[in-house]
């Protein structure tokens, strides 16, 4: 039983992982993102 | 009755209001049968009297290798799309699509090889599913890869979409892997021509499961598919209000 719980855990633990790992890198990248068009156009318009 | 014009959502600029409304429906979807997949599998659905608690893994281990295999599929839909069409948001959508697909097939790997050790007795075997399994990790990372090692946008959308649909010939391998070849790993538990062998209880977890991983992938994919449209349409006028700051009006 003990053994059973270490590879369920270990199996939804890493999901929970992924996922949250997902969810910071996409509010992350958005967040870059944003700051990337914003110098964009920063640069453009000192051009 | 008025057919749906899909060229009219083509433009980024009228997608991307439409993939927040899309995100945001499909996250709270997921949340919602995730907690009631759960709810079944771990407290309505019985011990299994052979595999004991661990048969507990497939509740996320089937949706996630499904996904995995479906989300290439997409993908390579959306290279075909991106090639015949010249069109710059179907490249997007590919490219959008890739990091969800590449976690799928890593947790299936993952949770499958936590479920092979105590019911095959190996965490891993060299069998035609796994290393297809495997293959299509590579595919992802190698869509991921591509896509970073092209600095022109077009160029990449073009070398992505010919992998994609190169790589999607894995995907049949990988379903029909169990028929073709004497694998370990098991045959198909659920088809579209027979009944299942599974218990109603156990089934109804899996499929709950399983409509949670793709409500979960359309939400991931929507989210990053409108960061990419900020970065690739930097210059556009439609986005002012969303690097002003006042963005949320246009959600």
């Amino acid at each position: 039983m003990n053994q059973h719980m270490f590879f369920i855990v270990m199996s939804y633990g890493m999901l929970a992982i992924c996922i949250v790992a997902e969810i910071l890198t996409l509010r992350a990248s958005r967040r870059a993102a944003l700051a990337r068009a914003r110098a964009v156009r920063q640069s453009e318009e000192s051009q | 009755m008025t057919a749906i014009n899909w060229f009219h959502f083509a433009s980024p600029a009228r997608f991307y209001p439409l993939a927040g409304h899309i995100g945001r429906a499909c996250g709270l979807l997921s949340l919602a049968l995730a907690v009631a997949g759960l709810w079944v599998g771990f407290i309505v659905a019985p011990t299994d009297y052979q595999q004991g608690e661990v048969y507990r893994i497939i509740f996320i281990h089937v949706p996630a290798a499904w996904m995995a295999m479906f989300t290439y599929v997409v993908i390579a839909f959306w290279g075909v799309l991106s090639l015949s069409l010249n069109a710059r948001l179907p490249a997007m959508m590919g490219h959008a699509l890739a990091p969800t697909g590449a976690m799928f097939a890593f947790v299936a790997l993952w949770t499958g090889a936590f479920w092979g050790r105590p019911t095959w007795g190996t965490y891993w075997v060299w069998d035609a599913r796994l290393t297809s399994t495997l293959i299509l990790f590579f595919l992802y990372l190698g869509l991921i890869a591509l896509r970073s090692s092209i600095d022109d946008p077009r160029r990449a959308d073009r070398a992505c979409a010919l992998l994609a649909i190169v790589g999607v010939i894995n995907v049949p391998i990988i379903y029909f892997s169990v028929n073709w070849w004497n694998t370990l790993h098991q045959g198909a538990t659920i088809s579209m021509v027979a009944a299942p062998k599974m218990a109603q209880t156990m089934l109804t977890s899996m499929l709950l499961m399983t409509f949670s991983a793709w409500a979960y992938t359309i939400w991931a994919a929507m989210s990053r598919v409108r960061s990419i449209i900020i970065e690739r349409e930097a210059q556009a006028d439609w986005l002012d209000a969303e690097l002003n700051g006042d963005g949320k009006r246009r959600r």
